[in-house]
């Protein structure tokens, strides 16, 4: 695709230009693990994440002309993946890659000073750096047509599309989409941001894909994949009466909010970013019994997951040209109103703050320090494994083999450290790249062996492996990032 | 920590010294910003002109501001570089070198979290007593800002590290020319 477009633009004389993302690393792991120090990046993203490459065509088929309403308009496509020739279990293979951007921009048409664009639309108010996370984004999901126009002090986006299949994949339906954001200017030292989307998916008799629900299920029973299994003990010798699926509606939505400011003194800036969304239903799942597929509809039973995300980020310049400081800070709750039964990812609250400091001995040659603390804590039973034989074990040191609770606490606690060599050829900050690092990083969690691995957890005595207690993890990285 | 020491050094060595004027010569040196949502041309950002100061200082040469003032309205009616020279020569008051460096910002995309700006340059170093022996280079400069607050003057700024590398090596001819 990026050729045809490269090709596209030499043809018509047009400029093109290529700019992207590149991380790489390897991080020789002694401890069994895979080369990330733990999880995820509530702990920071530093020594969390893996390898990532993105390119960004961006092609003007129309130059924009400076300070006239002349028509303007241009290509971008961005590719990106996860996975580099040596670094990870894919091997840099391309199906790991995707075509995640496409759009056509248009400026000065119909209206002045407003830019139409028209394929994917991803907007996003900003990035939590240490987290690399975006809490306050929409239309990550969505295709479709908006329209922002802009000033020196505001920004306004319109738009709408749909979200069928980036929700629901193979079992496409219509989700249509509409949304927007609003951003002003307060002054030289603060911003605010609004905006939302919803999701409404109708209902269509007789479009297997459509939202529908089946009726008389049990929640357990779905957590259990026994929903057949039960219905078909109420109901013996009646499995030709397993109920119809009911066509119904589907709709979620998602609401995010902005604040920043900064200029003053030390403070280079502060983000903060909130959103809160209504997760969009599940359709169907399967259930095979007595060698016969079912196909269950689910909508009714998966409608109501909630989640809240709450991120802060502050950049302090303490000694100029010498340390500079990034402070953030990560709260999210997740509610399963559906789900009264068992823990899960949507029926949980975590919090954690993480502190980077950046010392220049040079102008490229810096020392990285990062701490974080992070709580995980199910609001629904027991998920986390403390011990090497938590399997045995449940709320009140109990087994239950039918229980529907994971390991033997409701909470994981996990504490990291990094530190190292950084070498950045483009001068100081935090955040400039591209950066080489060197470094170490050093986890404590309170969950048994809190990182990826192929450890074999079974306690069966033929278990020829054995197994491990362990709560401290080391990791030493060599990495590269880098913008362009 | 010893261990650090060795690559510490290594980055605190001294770097050769760049090639130098005979004599200094004094050197008059404008920044036009240009942008896309107006016509109007201001000056670049102090850390853009500071960066083109110290370049020109380096190597022996007198760098001296001009005012904007004395060069945005006539340079906004004149977007070309050549008749942009002939103006800043009426104000070159005795000056053996012009330095003109104009850029346009434009703002590109987010990238993985950052707000990726290009900023088109175009570089001239000519003696101004004759612009025929002017050098010129056009460039792209990739810029990445943290926020979106942020917009033409910081990606200016951001992009002076790369324009002062252009600026040496435009230099290097010019003086190995003189």
């Amino acid at each position: 695709m990026l050729s045809l477009l490269l090709t596209l633009g030499l043809g018509h004389a047009a400029d093109a230009d290529v700019g992207g993302y590149v991380r790489v690393m390897t991080r020789p792991d002694f401890q069994g693990g895979d080369g990330k120090l733990g999880y995820w990046n509530l702990y920071g993203r530093l020594l969390n994440e893996g390898p990532w490459v993105a390119l960004q065509l961006n092609l003007d088929l129309l130059v924009p002309d400076p300070g006239t309403d002349a028509v303007w308009s241009r290509v971008v496509a961005k590719l990106e993946g996860g996975s580099v020739w040596a670094t990870d279990d894919g091997n840099g293979v391309l199906g790991d890659y995707r075509l995640s951007q496409l759009y056509v921009e248009a400026g000065n048409v119909l209206l002045p000073d407003v830019t139409w664009q028209v394929g994917t639309l991803w907007q996003s108010f900003g990035d939590l750096g240490l987290y690399d996370m975006r809490p306050a984004q929409i239309f990550f999901d969505t295709v479709g047509l908006s329209g922002r126009y802009r000033t020196d002090r505001a920004e306004l986006l319109l738009g709408f599309g749909d979200s069928g299949y980036r929700l629901k994949g193979a079992e496409y339906n219509t989700v249509f989409t509409p949304g927007g954001t609003a951003r002003v200017r307060l002054g030289s030292h603060a911003e605010l941001g609004v905006g939302g989307e919803a999701f409404f998916e109708p209902q269509v008799t007789g479009n297997r894909y459509a939202p529908h629900s089946t009726p008389d299920l049990a929640y357990e029973d779905f957590l259990r994949g026994e929903m057949v299994q039960a219905w078909l003990q109420d109901h013996p010798g009646q499995a030709i009466n397993f109920p119809d699926p009911q066509p119904t509606s589907a709709a979620s939505y998602k609401a995010i909010a902005y604040a920043g400011f900064g200029g003053l003194g030390p403070l280079v800036w502060n983000n903060l970013f909130a959103s809160f969304r209504r997760l969009h239903p599940d359709n169907t799942v399967t259930e095979t019994v007595d060698g016969v597929d079912y196909t269950l509809y689910v909508t009714d039973l998966t409608d109501q997951r909630y989640e809240l995300l709450v991120g802060d980020e502050l950049q302090l310049r303490l000694v100029p040209g010498r340390l500079d400081v990034v402070w953030a800070g990560l709260f999210g709750r997740h509610w399963d109103l559906d789900n009264t039964l068992a823990p899960s990812d949507h029926n949980r609250w975590y919090a954690s703050t993480v502190l980077r400091l950046q010392g220049y001995v040079s102008d490229t040659v810096h020392l990285l320090a990062e701490t974080s603390v992070a709580n995980e804590v199910s609001t629904q039973g027991n998920a986390y494994r403390l011990h090497v034989d938590s399997i045995f074990t449940s709320t009140d040191g109990v087994s239950d083999t039918r229980g529907l609770e994971y390991g033997d606490s409701d909470t994981r606690t996990t504490w990291q450290a990094k530190a190292g060599l950084v070498l950045n050829p483009l001068g100081p900050g935090v955040y400039v790249r591209p950066s080489l690092r060197l470094l170490y990083g050093l986890q404590y969690s309170t969950q048994n062996n809190a990182f990826g691995n192929s450890f074999v957890e079974t306690l069966d005595q033929y278990n020829e492996f054995g197994n491990v207690e362990r709560h401290w993890h080391h990791v030493l990285a060599l990495e590269a990032e880098a913008w362009f | 920590m010893r261990w650090l020491m060795p690559l510490l050094l290594v980055g605190c060595a001294p770097k050769a010294p760049p090639l130098q004027a005979t004599s200094p010569l004094p050197t008059v040196v404008a920044t036009a910003a240009a942008s896309t949502d107006s016509r109007a041309i201001t000056a670049g950002p102090v850390a853009l002109s500071d960066a083109l100061v110290e370049t020109l200082a380096a190597r022996n040469l007198t760098p001296a501001l001009v005012d904007a003032a004395g060069y945005a309205d006539a340079f906004a009616g004149q977007r070309t570089t050549a008749p942009r020279l002939r103006h800043l020569v009426t104000q070159a008051d005795g000056a053996a070198l012009l330095v003109l460096c104009e850029a346009t910002p434009r703002f590109d995309s987010q990238l993985n979290g950052r707000f990726r700006w290009v900023v088109a340059v175009t570089l001239s170093v000519s003696p101004t007593q004759d612009l025929d022996l002017v050098s010129t280079e056009t460039f792209d400069v990739p810029v990445f800002l943290s926020f979106h607050h942020e917009r033409e003057p910081e990606a200016l700024a951001a992009a002076a590290p790369i324009v002062q590398r252009h600026l040496s090596r435009l230099l290097d001819g010019v003086l190995g020319g003189l």
